[in-house]
């Protein structure tokens, strides 16, 4: 009896213990994707591959500040001294006055682009497990391999034109790695890294995407374009002999001078253009061959023929929002608003430049040549503009209608607007400041109309699809001109290239021009023809002339002017003083702004990261 | 054993790098062991129920003796209490006839001659020989022996007991007799001071929620869990802290194991200490009937005191004009305020008495049975605890509000002694408890009553109707309470154990073998049933109509239905050996062990596959002649979490002792009892915090994708690293040293127990913030690794000394001190960009914060003191004045530095009491305190009353606390502790983390204190009782602390449930 007690209780025992299976402990999710699982997997592969476009900046974002843990916006733009925000909280304004260094600035796009690196670089690393499929044939595989070539080419191009020499990661790096091993590379480094990376992307891409879904992806020649912009920017003086920088073993991170680096620039651009033309990319004229409409449609027909490579970005819509005059129903955020500046740098429909320059109060000296005056208004109306408008704003070369909206402009005349007021950016006028508080109104008097799409309507909130151009053809023409023009001089494909440009906008072309006269002039045909599209920031910078530029007092009209406070008398149209030039902003720029500051933190996890100079 | 023989070194880590095989064949082993020899045994044992009875004579001694007068003599044996000893042995010297005394102490044996002398013994008694002449019927009393009880006292320990005077590990032990001196429902509260080594805090009074932490020697890790291991009748048994919910009254014994040398053996679990709890079982006897009730009164022991309407109005202006704004009451308005001439337009409410009871009760009720006899028993025990909140209810409203907590606890613990050397155990014990809440939780019903200002609303509109505003005071504090409906929380938990136990003498002596299989269920239901009652604002419009605004309108009751539901398997086969030979003691244990957590309940795939773990478990003894102590133990075991090939750990200690006293040149006049010991061994904590399976990379399937195409609508989707793997994740490894020394003096009237001890924690579970940000790991994805240090220190000690003076007037003293102080050697952060902003050094817990200096006295001060204005654009008299630690003649985040030092949890605690006795009165008082611990006013942004105003004029309750000690203008401010008001949402200078707002959480407080009253022996047996004592309890009685407001032991900021006062009256009555 007890020997079957005790025989039952055994039994119990062995029929309660788990079997003596090995795999105990070998319990693991099945939940979850594995790294060997995307990789064997053409869907899971594409899908990361597509992952790895989502760090591309968000350059038609000019306004807004980055969400967290999202890639970067456009703080170019308003910090170069094309543009003002009238939108205090942005890293833009914190550029524009100063008030920044390596431990309390907190945009990311540190993180964000190396995020993106090595992601590119995940995907290199396992793009070869892949089987190749029908879903996944040969063809295809080798394009995925090139855009990431190329991804992680441009997000390391993110990081030099902000930082400078920065560490070159082109392989995954484990946590067991011994950080402390990787430096910052030489800036020449960077750049045939680059260089090298774009040709071997060049080699594995269509010369310019053919299928509209595939719009968006890089082409063959949005490599050589990179490659081009980036050789560009080595020749130039902030790069090529205008800095100097040593790291922690003595090793130079910036060159000395080679005049060498603008003929190469020069090259690529040239290759760029010509392999460009022959897969079909040219500089885009409008059906009616209209100059203004030459110009201004670049930016908003989609996908023209002279777009190397955009950034869709369909959940932001707000680049027309942010400019739409406050007198249209439901507008209320005209935060994009160019500056006097920018203003005086177009050219009168002639040709001339209407400006000089500055006197020491900066009263503009004006061009006596040029029929530009600063008193006076129009007689008439015409398709820009209206009767009684200043002046200032009569004659004006094509490029300056396309480009930016004035006091007196005619604005959305047709349906469903059907505006018939002229736009008023005096306050209390129809677009100007409301009441005497708010802050969003133009701080200078003018709105940016160029990348705007002018059939935009603000209610109904109407959005069309937008892009952000990140490569076009007509840079190229201009990088060209400026390289040849610096390693030959005027020779005559500075001026075909030039004045293609010129002509496109309906302007006659430059003749006869010094080698010094004729980088005075791309300079600022390249101020005009990119204004707005992130390049002035960087171009005042790599010519080392933000010193001058982007430290000095940002001027605007009078917009919180009032004839008499009481009775309350605003301007109008014909107030002389309202277009009298005021101070917006004092911006500051140093020299070690020449270069944004690593972060602090960044520095202590790893101290051979050397800082940039001044930090 | 075999497994240990395995003769070929290649076959041995072949054996042990495969992982899983080793712990599972000694299973297999093990099982095939019990049930072949079992068997076995089992033929070759007679069917013999171990019992000699005494009237089997002698026959192997019958040498027929010519005067053979043979007779039989009967007898009892009792105690010095007159109490029949059950299973005395009783033996005739020089013979072999024995017999053992039977349930009432009686036995009967055959005596050849009269000149015999017979032998009576009973473990812990002294023996006794007496002559037998020609008495037939006998009373013997034996005494106890103290010495050899204390010598056979068994301390218990992992997988196994030991005897107490050869241990060598730091143990610390409570009786139970001290736990029920603190009437709780949970069991951790009542130990605060009582264990050396032994850290807790009660943070709240809340039923059902009022366990206190508990931490061994300190918090040691950065991030894993810090609590100790739970063992409860041999198996890990923290399900959901169900532990602190167990009965008191079942528990035999509460033991502490602090270091390597005692913990080892729970490997890779042990490194945070272990608290071993036995429960009782049945001891040979008739049924004994146990009955015992208690019942308390009740009261929170602090609540926030809060200013009245009028003071508050008037800070109201005060705060205004501090800022330089108008003030918002005007003297008529003020005078109103004053003398509650409007009551409902300008009313003073005090929510708290409103909400708030000033008493409420709890009682807890026992009834347990306990007997048995050779072959049986039994220990049986019904527990009903009543615990009741201090919310007020509202009558109208048809079910309870008030938070309440019913609890059964039932336990039945049985023995069968199946034959003479196999034993089962079947342990089976269940918490039935019922919670109710009301409809918001207590943080919300707290914080409803720091938002809520006295002026809010009235308690009741003009019209009736419940009043209510507009943003966080929407509810008022009464409506919170009463009118949002109720949850109903059902906790059902099922503890279970079988167990065996096989004396295997037959194979050799000194050898047994036990199995032990537990199964535990928490089942945790909840019905929660919401609603918003309506509320109205009243006003007066400009012509002075009412005005009811709609603040909410009512919902009926909701019905959400939560559960969670947790199992636990736990199986153990272990082989322990002790044996002595001449003066060489030796020991052994050979344990292998498996346990399954499952969380049956859960919504995701891999939170509900189970959690297991499994090992063998070691450990050997020698001493030799009780002198020279010698231990090592060891335990291999792994877990699922960590990776194929890392899974597995070994975890050895070494521990040695000398018993002084033992040696023969020791004189033991006043050093009675001296034992030296020390440990050092290698403990794990696989419960590194984090998730599980850390070691796998995850993928995201929906992270972002990209649009391509014309018309921005081709997107493929987006996959990317959801988490880097890290292939050498791993448990904490905490390298201990201990070093004790055991002490009796007086002849065991003073008791004192040392240890010095040193802990270095390494691979604390960090996210890594030293990978730079070039490596590309986003936020998300980086991996965390096991890379955190800490180290540990400190000593604890326990004193006591008792005496009976020769009148019986019983009277001790007793004590413990706890210190351990933790210090971060590494948190894989950056190194800090100022020296005194630098973590490491420092303890877990310690904070950043600003350095008060006073406040500024006025404009000249500001003027000339470094300039402030980065944290508020303009300073003024009143406001805190910080110190400019890197004197650059402002003030900014680089004069932060490490504040709060000390850390959140105590880094001392101590306790102590008296008893006396005396004739049946006895009388106790305990006190229990803390110091080094800081304590702030304010937690990131839970800072409500602290920092009055911080939303704005009119927000957040003041707490008299600070509003009498405040900085005023134009008065004399030498004494004030706090800064002027200021009725600005953004007034950060005071309104930041600053030693303005701390305070020492030291405190000293009488933990509890007892009277009672055992009735005198003969009116019990009127009563037909066997005894009786009535008791009255006091708990945390007086309090002394510098925090004031809210009590010293709560979490920071300033108003939760508070803990409680009570004051308990009780029987205890045997039958």
């Amino acid at each position: 009896m007890k020997s079957k007690i005790l025989i039952a209780f055994t039994a119990l025992l062995l029929f309660i213990f788990p079997s003596c299976k090995k795999d105990f402990l070998d319990k693991t999710p099945d939940g979850d994707l594995t790294q060997e699982q995307v990789f064997q997997n053409p869907t899971y592969t594409e899908q990361f591959l597509t992952n790895c476009y989502s760090h591309l900046p968000r350059e038609l974002q000019i306004v807004d500040n980055p969400a967290n843990n999202e890639s970067p916006t456009n703080p170019y733009t308003g910090a170069s001294d094309e543009l003002e925000m009238s939108y205090d909280p942005n890293f833009t304004n914190s550029i524009n006055t100063g008030a920044w260094n390596p431990t309390n600035y907190v945009q990311d796009f540190w993180g964000q682009f190396y995020a993106g690196i090595r992601k590119c670089n995940v995907f290199l690393e396992n793009i070869d497990k892949l089987p190749i499929s029908d879903l996944a044939p040969v063809s295809k595989i080798s394009r995925w391999k090139g855009e990431a070539l190329f991804l992680r080419a441009f997000y390391h191009f993110c990081l030099i034109r902000v930082y400078g020499p920065v560490p070159i990661i082109d392989k995954t790096i484990g946590l067991d790695a011994n950080f402390l091993t990787y430096k910052r590379q030489p800036i020449t480094e960077c750049v045939n890294f680059i260089t090298n990376e774009c040709d071997k992307a060049a080699a594995l891409l269509e010369p310019k995407i053919s299928a509209p879904n595939d719009y968006g992806r890089p082409s063959k020649i949005t490599a050589l374009a990179l490659k081009a912009r980036v050789l560009l920017y080595m020749a130039s003086p902030l790069w090529n002999g205008g800095t100097s920088l040593t790291d922690k073993d003595g090793v130079q991170l910036f060159p000395a001078s080679d005049a060498v680096r603008w003929q190469t620039a020069a090259t690529a651009a040239k290759a760029c253009i010509d392999q460009g033309e022959a897969a079909g990319y040219k500089i885009y004229r409008s059906a009616t061959n209209d100059p203004q409409k030459n110009y201004q449609e670049v930016f908003y027909v989609n996908f023209n023929d002279e777009i190397f490579w955009t950034r869709d970005d369909p959940g932001y819509n707000n680049i027309d929002a942010y400019s739409e005059p406050r007198g249209m129903v439901g507008a209320f955020w005209p935060l994009q608003t160019p500056t006097q500046d920018m203003v005086d740098e177009y050219e009168m429909a002639n040709g001339t430049r209407p400006i000089l320059g500055y006197n020491p109060d900066m009263t503009p000296v004006i061009n006596p040549l040029s029929g530009y005056s600063e008193t006076g208004q129009a007689a008439i109306t015409t398709a820009d503009y209206y009767a009684n408008t200043r002046n200032m704003y009569v004659g004006r070369e094509p490029r300056f209608y396309a480009s930016i909206m004035f006091t007196g402009q005619k604005y959305k005349t047709t349906a469903p607007q059907n505006r018939t007021t002229p736009l008023q950016f005096w306050k209390l006028g129809l677009d100007g400041r409301p009441t005497s508080s708010g802050d969003n109104y133009t701080k200078t008097g003018y709105l940016l109309k160029k990348l705007t799409y002018p059939g935009f309507v603000m209610s109904p909130k109407a959005d069309a699809i937008r892009i952000w151009i990140f490569f076009r053809l007509g840079e190229q023409y201009l990088n060209y001109a400026e390289a040849l023009n610096e390693a030959q001089g005027p020779v005559p494909d500075v001026y075909k290239y030039v004045n293609a440009i010129r002509d496109r906008a309906g302007l006659p072309g430059l003749t006869g021009l010094s080698k010094d006269a004729m980088r005075d002039a791309i300079r600022h045909e390249r101020r005009i023809e990119l204004a707005f599209e992130t390049h002035r920031y960087f171009d005042t910078h790599r010519w080392m002339i933000a010193e001058q530029t982007d430290n000095k007092n940002i001027y605007g009209l009078d917009v919180n002017g009032v004839i008499s406070v009481t009775p309350s008398v605003p301007y109008n149209i014909s107030s002389d003083e309202f277009y009298k030039r005021t101070v917006i902003e004092k911006r500051v720029f140093e020299k070690k702004h020449y270069f944004w500051p690593i972060q602090q933190r960044e520095i202590e996890k790893n101290p051979n990261l050397v800082q940039n100079p001044g930090w | 054993m075999q497994i240990l023989t395995i003769n070929k070194a290649y076959q041995w880590s072949n054996v042990l790098t495969t992982n899983d095989v080793l712990p599972a064949l000694f299973l297999r082993f093990a099982l095939f062991f019990l049930i072949f020899f079992g068997s076995y045994s089992l033929k070759a044992i007679p069917a013999n129920n171990g019992i000699h009875h005494s009237n089997a004579p002698a026959k192997a001694n019958s040498n027929s003796d010519a005067g053979n007068t043979s007779f039989v003599l009967s007898g009892t044996v009792t105690d010095e209490r007159d109490q029949p000893l059950t299973g005395a042995s009783v033996s005739v010297k020089g013979a072999s006839n024995t017999s053992v005394t039977d349930l009432n102490g009686k036995f009967i044996i055959e005596i050849q001659h009269a000149e015999d002398s017979i032998v009576v013994s009973f473990v812990g008694y002294k023996a006794r020989t007496m002559l037998v002449g020609d008495k037939r019927n006998i009373t013997i009393r034996l005494e106890a022996d103290v010495e050899r009880q204390k010598l056979e006292e068994v301390q218990v320990l992992g997988y196994g007991s030991q005897k107490k005077s050869t241990v060598v590990g730091a143990l610390s032990s409570v009786s139970v007799k001290d736990i029920q001196k603190f009437s709780t429902p949970s069991l951790t509260n009542a130990i605060g001071g009582k264990l050396a080594g032994v850290v807790t805090r009660q943070t709240s009074g809340e039923p059902g929620y009022d366990a206190a932490k508990i931490f061994i020697r300190g918090q040691v890790s950065q991030s894993g869990v810090n609590k100790p291991l739970i063992i409860v009748d041999g198996a890990e048994r923290e399900l959901q802290d169900y532990w602190t919910t167990m009965n008191i009254q079942d528990i035999e014994s509460f033991s502490v194991l602090k270091d390597a040398s005692a913990t080892a053996v729970y490997g890779n679990r042990g490194a945070n200490g272990v608290v071993l709890i036995t429960t009782k079982h049945g001891a040979l006897g008739k049924p004994k009937v146990t009955l015992r009730t208690e019942a308390a009164q009740v009261t929170p022991l602090r609540i926030p005191d809060y200013v009245d309407g009028y003071n508050y109005a008037l800070l109201t202006n005060e705060a205004l004009i501090n800022i330089g704004s108008p003030v918002k009451y005007t003297d008529a308005e003020l005078q109103k305020y004053k003398d509650g001439s409007d009551p409902y337009l300008y009313p003073n409410v005090n929510w708290q008495d409103l909400v708030l009871r000033k008493h409420t009760t709890q009682s807890i009720n026992n009834l347990g049975i306990s007997g048995g006899n050779q072959s049986v028993k039994y220990y049986v025990n019904l527990g009903y605890t009543l615990q009741q909140g201090i919310y007020n209810e509202d009558p109208k409203v048809p079910y309870k509000t008030n938070a309440a907590l019913k609890r059964y606890n039932f336990r039945s613990n049985t023995d069968f002694q199946l034959t003479k050397s196999f034993s089962l155990a079947l342990g089976l014990s269940g918490i039935i408890s019922t919670t109710n809440f009301p409809g918001r939780s207590a943080p919300q019903i707290f914080q409803g009553l720091m938002f809520t200002p006295p002026n809010a609303y009235p308690v009741v509109n003009p019209n009736g109707s419940q009043p209510g505003g507009f943003g966080n005071i929407q509810l008022n504090p009464f409506a919170l309470v009463t009118q949002t409906g109720y949850t109903k929380q059902f906790y059902n938990t099922l503890v279970n154990n079988l167990s065996a136990k096989w004396d295997l003498s037959a194979v050799t002596r000194g050898l047994t073998f036990t199995g032990l299989a537990a199964y535990d269920l928490v089942d945790i239901t909840q019905n929660v049933r919401q609603k918003t009652p309506a509320l109205y604002n009243y006003t007066k419009n400009t012509s002075g109509a009412d005005v009811y605004s709609i603040v909410s309108t009512e919902t009926p009751l909701g019905f959400a239905l939560l559960n969670e539901n947790y199992k636990t398997v736990y199986l153990q086969t272990a082989f322990n050996y002790a044996r002595v030979f001449g003066k060489h003691s030796v020991t052994g244990l050979l344990a292998a062990e498996r346990r399954e957590f499952t969380n049956v309940n859960t919504t995701s795939s891999v939170a509900n596959l189970p959690e297991r773990r499994q090992g063998i478990i070691s450990r050997i003894t020698y001493n030799y002649a009780s002198r020279y102590l010698l231990e090592v133990n060891g335990a291999y075991n792994g877990s699922e979490n960590f990776p194929a090939g890392n899974r597995y750990g070994l975890f050895p200690s070494v521990g040695a002792g000398w018993i002084l006293s033992n040696e023969s040149f020791w004189n033991r006049g006043t050093i009675s009892m001296l034992k030296i010991r020390g440990s050092y061994g290698l403990v794990g904590n696989d419960r590194i915090g984090g998730d599980r399976f850390l070691f796998l990379s995850t993928y995201n399937k929906s992270a972002a994708g990209y649009v391509f195409g014309q018309n921005q609508n081709i997107n493929p989707g987006g996959t990317s690293e959801a988490r880097i793997g890290n292939q050498n994740v791993t448990w904490e490894r905490a390298y201990k040293k201990d070093v004790g020394v055991d002490l009796e003096l007086l002849n065991g009237k003073i008791t004192v127990t040392a240890d010095v001890f040193q802990e270095r924690r390494e691979g604390q579970l960090l996210a890594r913030a030293s990978v730079p940000t070039y490596a590309g790991y986003l936020s998300g994805t980086l991996p965390y690794a096991n890379v955190g240090i800490t180290k540990n220190k400190g000593f604890d000690g326990s004193f006591q000394f008792r005496n009976t003076t020769k009148a019986g007037f019983y009277y001790s003293f007793n004590g413990t001190f706890t210190y351990a102080k933790n210090t971060i050697i590494e948190n894989d952060a950056a190194p800090a960009l100022y020296p005194w902003q630098e973590l490491r050094g420092q303890s877990i817990g310690a904070n950043l914060g600003y350095v008060g200096i006073g406040f500024f006295q006025d404009q000249n001060d500001i003027n000339n003191s470094p300039g402030q204005t980065s944290l508020q654009s303009v300073i003024r008299p009143g406001d805190i004045k910080y110190m400019d630690i890197n004197k650059d003649g402002k003030i900014t985040n680089a004069d932060m530095k490490v504040i709060g030092t000390y850390g959140s949890e105590p880094q001392i605690v101590f306790g102590f009491g008296t008893t006396l006795a005396w004739k049946g009165f006895d009388a106790s008082i305990f006190f229990n305190g803390a110091a080094h611990r800081d304590y702030f006013f304010s937690s990131g942004n839970q800072a409500y009353t602290a920092w009055i105003f911080s939303g704005g004029a009119g927000t957040y309750n003041a707490l008299n606390e600070i509003y009498s000690q405040r900085w005023i203008p134009g008065a004399d401010n030498s004494n004030a502790k706090f800064p002027a008001v200021r009725a600005a949402a953004n007034a950060a200078n005071n309104y930041i983390g600053s030693t303005v707002w701390q305070r020492s959480g030291d405190f000293l407080r009488i933990k509890n204190a007892e009277i009672g009253y055992t009735l005198p022996g003969r009116l019990v047996k009127r009563l037909s009782l066997k005894n009786l004592r009535v008791f009255v309890q006091g708990t945390n009685l007086a309090t002394w602390d510098h925090i004031k407001a809210v009590d010293p032991e709560s979490n920071f900021s300033t108003g939760s449930y508070p803990i409680t006062k009570s004051y308990n009256f009780g029987l205890e009555v045997n039958f």
